[in-house]
């Protein structure tokens, strides 16, 4: 059993490349780099509830450092679905630790210098691919990233409304909406038709 | 049959050198030599050898390294001076990397290297012994060795030097050879090391005995726990260590207090 108790270690692999990846935002935000190393030494253990995962981060100069289990107790250990974690770490601190979902054990300040740190890292797409790939293949990536991005919210956006004529207008497979009203008033224009034939049989079994 | 850790002695005045004991006064000349004669052939030989996967491992110790612009960085054992390039360009012109090898012509070669890379105005060089390193205490911010301890005689005082030089929450990183993993690799492992590294050697760089004993350094060297455990001794806190292509090599870490 871990220090984390009945959870499981993130792989090492999985670790290292999380580690690598935050660390690498963090480096490019000074302010990020400041909070994590106002952390220095200090742990904060997240227990996934519905994953069963627990994960160890480690305040450095540098950065943080993920680890499996701390070294003895963390300053901090915090317990909850994996959805409040997301919640909480990346509603830019709105919410806070106490908005509900998560146990906490240990330093809620810690915790808090924490979550303001995972909060406040500010990605830039173009940065990072310029330090990768140059300036010039960066900025032409980071276009065709911000195309796809685009694209795929476009989609995202439109699928469902173009898929829905299509299935009403190509393939009659579904009805339209004034479709829909006039077959509802169809039937009930049939049921009332019925009804007072209904009534007219029982008049006229009364009067035999 | 190839493979074989050999037990240590208890012999105190006496030191591994591959598979043989030396005067430990002696390992350092010896391993000299073994530099001297590689220097020249030390990068194709390093393609070669691991089919060019010393480039990820080196790259992944880099990421691991995250050096930030303006840190200083102390390389160890720096050879012709791969992970020194990495730390150089993220340092920036603000930051400072100091190359070190015991070894002149190892360090004349990570030079020329350097110089080709166009990587000048923030590198420094220095011919130093690990043991006894010629910094004030508290001088760096990252202090990194790769595929260097296990050449060095007296690790554990390296290890100790290391944690002195680097800065109060500063990180030490040691790169090296290590015990495979996963199960059924080690035989292959050693298969490879004691057949296809002396044929390379001989055929390549015309020293098979360099590269013997390069095979057999790397089974005398501490496995990952060991390493570890040598760290904390040394004085380092928060020791890890990563595997790299099923624990062949390791990377470990460990922070000054």
């Amino acid at each position: 059993m871990s220090a984390a108790g009945d959870f499981r270690g993130l792989p090492a692999p999985a670790r290292a490349a999380a580690e690598i990846a935050l660390n690498r935002y963090i480096g490019a935000d000074a302010i990020a780099l400041e909070r994590a190393a106002a952390l220095s030494g200090r742990a904060l253990t997240v227990c996934f509830t519905d994953l069963g995962l627990a994960v160890t981060f480690i305040g450095e100069r540098h950065g943080l450092q993920v680890a499996g289990d701390p070294e003895g107790e963390p300053d901090v250990r915090l317990t909850g679905r994996a959805a409040v974690f997301a919640r909480v770490f990346f509603s830019g601190g709105r919410d806070g630790l106490t908005g509900g979902g998560l146990r906490i054990a240990g330093d809620i300040g810690i915790a808090q210098q924490f979550a303001d740190l995972f909060a406040g890292v500010d990605f830039d797409l173009g940065d990072l691919l310029d330090q990768r790939f140059g300036p010039v293949v960066g900025h032409f990536l980071e276009r065709g990233a911000k195309g796809a991005a685009g694209l795929f919210s476009r989609l995202r956006r439109e699928l469902p409304s173009q898929a829905a004529e299509y299935l009403r207008e190509e393939t009659r497979d579904v009805i339209g909406a004034w479709e829909h009203e006039q077959l509802a008033g169809e039937v009930e224009a049939f049921r009332d038709r019925v009804e007072r034939s209904a009534a007219r049989i029982k008049r006229l079994e009364r009067r035999r | 049959m190839v493979d074989s850790r050999q037990p240590p002695s208890n012999d105190p005045d006496s030191i591994d050198f591959g598979y043989q004991r030396v005067p430990k006064a002696a390992k350092a000349q010896r391993v000299g030599a073994v530099f001297d004669s590689v220097a020249d052939n030390y990068d194709i030989m390093n393609d070669l050898m691991s089919m060019g996967v010393h480039r990820a491992w080196k790259r992944f110790t880099i990421s691991l390294a995250a050096v930030r612009r303006g840190e200083r960085v102390l390389d160890l054992a720096s050879g012709t001076g791969d992970l020194a390039a990495g730390f150089a360009k993220k340092a920036g012109a603000t930051g400072r990397v100091l190359m070190s090898d015991i070894n002149h012509a190892m360090l004349s070669n990570g030079r020329d290297r350097m110089l080709e890379r166009g990587l000048v105005s923030n590198v420094d060089y220095c011919l130093a012994n690990a043991e006894k390193l010629p910094f004030a205490d508290d001088s760096f911010d990252c202090v990194t060795i790769g595929f260097g301890l296990r050449n060095v005689t007296d690790k554990q005082a390296a290890l100790a030097e290391m944690a002195r030089v680097t800065k109060p929450g500063g990180r030490a990183i040691v790169l090296e050879f290590s015990k495979p993993a996963v199960p059924g690799l080690g035989r292959i492992y050693d298969v490879y090391s004691f057949s296809v590294l002396p044929w390379l050697g001989r055929n390549v760089a015309r020293d098979e005995a360099a590269y013997r004993y390069l095979a057999e350094s790397i089974r005398m060297h501490p496995d990952q726990e060991t390493l570890k455990s040598m760290m904390s001794q040394a004085g380092f806190l928060r020791c890890g260590y990563h595997n790299l292509t099923g624990g062949i090599v390791a990377v470990h870490r460990g922070y000054a207090p």
